[in-house]
């Protein structure tokens, strides 16, 4: 039987990681973590599992697709809100503007990405093996590696780009 | 053995050798002892391997960049019982949808052994307009209910014709029919009268697009005629319904000037055309991101600019963060000063259709603030001695204006010593 209450432990900080650089929404992103787990327990019932932490990512990767085709407006307003009482909750408001910089920056980066490249990273990002990867993504686990060589470069090379591209305005 | 392809040193860098030799997935049936062997021998392998380890770890940076810091689960318990509980719910509610189908494929299939409708019933659409008074009446008796509840589309369309001696299920109409027919009998009513139809609920509409409503003509002089004798009652409560109800005649500025808040940018369809751009329409008040209606907007209403610089090239942030703006501006130097205001409490505006409005800061908060300014009447500009050298070898300068708590960012490819001479020429770009 699956111990679910330690599959929860570990697996909830990387599962709002995954998800928020999907739904760019902290809050938005605990939710979805919320329901992935309670669809994970709901579905699996009292049975056991083979590998509970990656059948909640794929619920998890449903549920942010979902998202994303449905949601792109309560997601901006959401996203403005969430800014604001950031700002107002912030004690070093230059500490918060370098941050809210950088994950720009990430996040841009990012989205320069194919959407397998930046989904092979961002499931290793969060702990998932080259073949629970390769379960959810339907590469061979022989291609996660070069998928992942691939979306570093390029992500890099996003970054980089930008940055130069800041720094000579 | 060949050299190893750079997407098993990834593999290799990320421990998952083991992986692709248990999946077969190695070349020329090779293990993963082969393939570290080889990284050990072959130089050339050996450097690319460095060189896509330092790949990995830049990457990571960036992820981590675009990560969130503390997060910690709520509690197991709570996530359990929800789970439970939905569980509990969902089992009766299958069966009874398995039930209302049973029932409902029941009823479905008895339907099909009846005979067709008569070809010359017409279109619930054309026999709408021409329902006399008795057959709205008829239209409107009580209906038994179905035997599931099931109201199928045949039996909708049978609200307008007559009925057929097969048809032993009276008409049933539900309420959204009700209205479109109404709504069409008003109109030919309107047609009829020449006078514009006025909604009950017109007010309300009215009152949330101030921007947008076109003001009627001579709505306050509306006199209802008498309603034709086929108008249900409650079309005939609508045209007397007094069209002073919507505030059509009410100007914007009487608008906001009712309410005590301060326009600042003036309504108009052009808005919406701005998304996205910075709109500026007085001096002292900026609003960085229009948005769609019922969306919210901050506002910075501090920047600053540099004396004899170039035309500053003001541009919003989004890519920062919402409460911040940037502005840009050239030395004679040609130098390139970037100045970033951040505003900790920022005004936040709610946006009411194409109107944008917003609260001037409080006297008592004015004079609080004055008693921080310098004596010299000067913005107050404090250094918060936080000069540094950023990444893009540029030196960073903050500063904090007490006065309209703002913090300003001076970023430009100058020594810690030039940039604090730039702050001395900082002005505010106000009109307070």
């Amino acid at each position: 039987m699956t111990d679910w209450a330690a599959v929860y432990r570990s697996t909830y900080p990387d599962l709002v990681r995954y998800l928020h650089r999907k739904v760019w929404d902290e809050e938005r992103a605990r939710d979805l973590a919320q329901e992935a787990f309670t669809r994970a327990l709901g579905s699996a019932g009292d049975g056991a599992l083979a590998n509970a932490r990656a059948w909640v990512f794929r619920i998890a990767a449903n549920l942010a697709a979902d998202e994303a085709r449905t949601a792109t407006r309560r997601r901006r307003h959401l996203t403005l809100m969430t800014a604001e009482s950031d700002a107002a909750a912030t004690p070093d408001p230059l500490e918060a503007m370098e941050r809210a910089a950088r994950e720009a920056a990430a996040r841009a980066a990012l989205d320069q990405l194919s959407e397998r490249d930046r989904e092979t990273l961002l499931l290793w990002d969060a702990g998932l093996s080259y073949t629970e990867i390769a379960q959810q993504t339907g590469l061979s686990v022989g291609a996660v590696g070069t998928t992942l060589a691939r979306a570093r470069r390029r992500l890099v090379e996003a970054h980089a780009g930008l940055e130069a591209k800041h720094a000579a305005r | 053995m060949p050299h190893v392809d750079e997407g098993m040193l990834h593999a290799y860098i990320d421990g998952a050798l083991d992986a692709l030799s248990e999946a077969g997935e190695l070349p020329d049936g090779m293990t993963s002892e082969d393939v570290v062997a080889h990284l050990d021998s072959c130089a050339d392998c050996r450097a690319r391997l460095e060189a896509e380890r330092e790949v990995r770890e830049r990457a990571g940076h960036v992820l981590r960049d675009a990560s969130l810091a503390q997060i910690e689960p709520p509690p197991f318990a709570g996530l359990e019982a929800t789970s439970r509980a939905r569980r509990r719910r969902a089992l009766p509610l299958a069966w009874a949808a398995s039930l209302l189908m049973a029932a409902g494929a029941g009823w479905w299939g008895s339907a099909l052994w009846r005979p067709a409708p008569q070809p010359e019933a017409r279109s619930a659409a054309e026999t709408a307009t021409s329902l006399t008074a008795q057959e709205e009446a008829e239209a409107h008796a009580p209906a038994p209910p179905s035997p599931s509840g099931f109201i199928p589309a045949e039996a909708t369309e049978r609200t307008a014709t007559p009925p057929t001696p097969r048809e032993e299920i009276a008409p049933v109409r539900t309420d959204p029919q009700v209205g479109r027919t109404e709504r069409r009998d008003a109109r030919i009513a309107d047609r009829d009268a020449g006078t514009p139809v006025v909604a009950a609920d017109a007010g309300n509409a009215a009152s949330r697009d101030i921007a947008r409503a076109a003001p009627l003509p001579d709505s306050g002089a509306v006199a209802a005629p008498a309603a034709p004798p086929v108008l249900g009652d409650r079309a005939r409560v609508r045209l007397e319904q007094p069209a002073a109800a919507a505030p059509a005649t009410q100007s914007f500025v009487e608008s906001v000037a009712a309410d005590a808040i301060t326009p600042f940018i003036t309504p108009g369809p052009e808005l919406l055309a701005f998304e996205n751009v910075l709109v500026r329409e007085r001096a002292d008040r900026l609003l960085f991101r229009a948005l769609a209606s019922g969306d919210t907007a901050t506002v910075a209403d501090q920047f600053f600019l540099l004396e004899d610089a170039a035309d500053p090239e003001l541009e919003i942030a989004p890519e920062i963060a919402q409460t911040t703006l940037r502005i840009r501006q050239v030395l004679r130097t040609g130098t390139r000063v970037e100045l970033i205001t951040w505003q900790r409490q920022p005004v936040t505006l709610a946006l009411e259709e194409v109107v944008v409005t917003g609260r001037r800061a409080s006297p008592e908060r004015a004079g609080d603030v004055a008693a921080k300014a310098g004596d010299d009447g000067r913005p107050g500009l404090t250094s918060a001695a936080r000069a540094r050298l950023l990444s893009d070898g540029r030196h960073q300068l903050v500063l904090y204006d007490a006065q309209s708590d703002t913090w300003i960012a001076i970023r430009a490819n100058l020594s810690e010593a030039e940039l604090r001479e730039l702050a001395a020429r900082l002005t505010r770009g106000t009109s307070r």
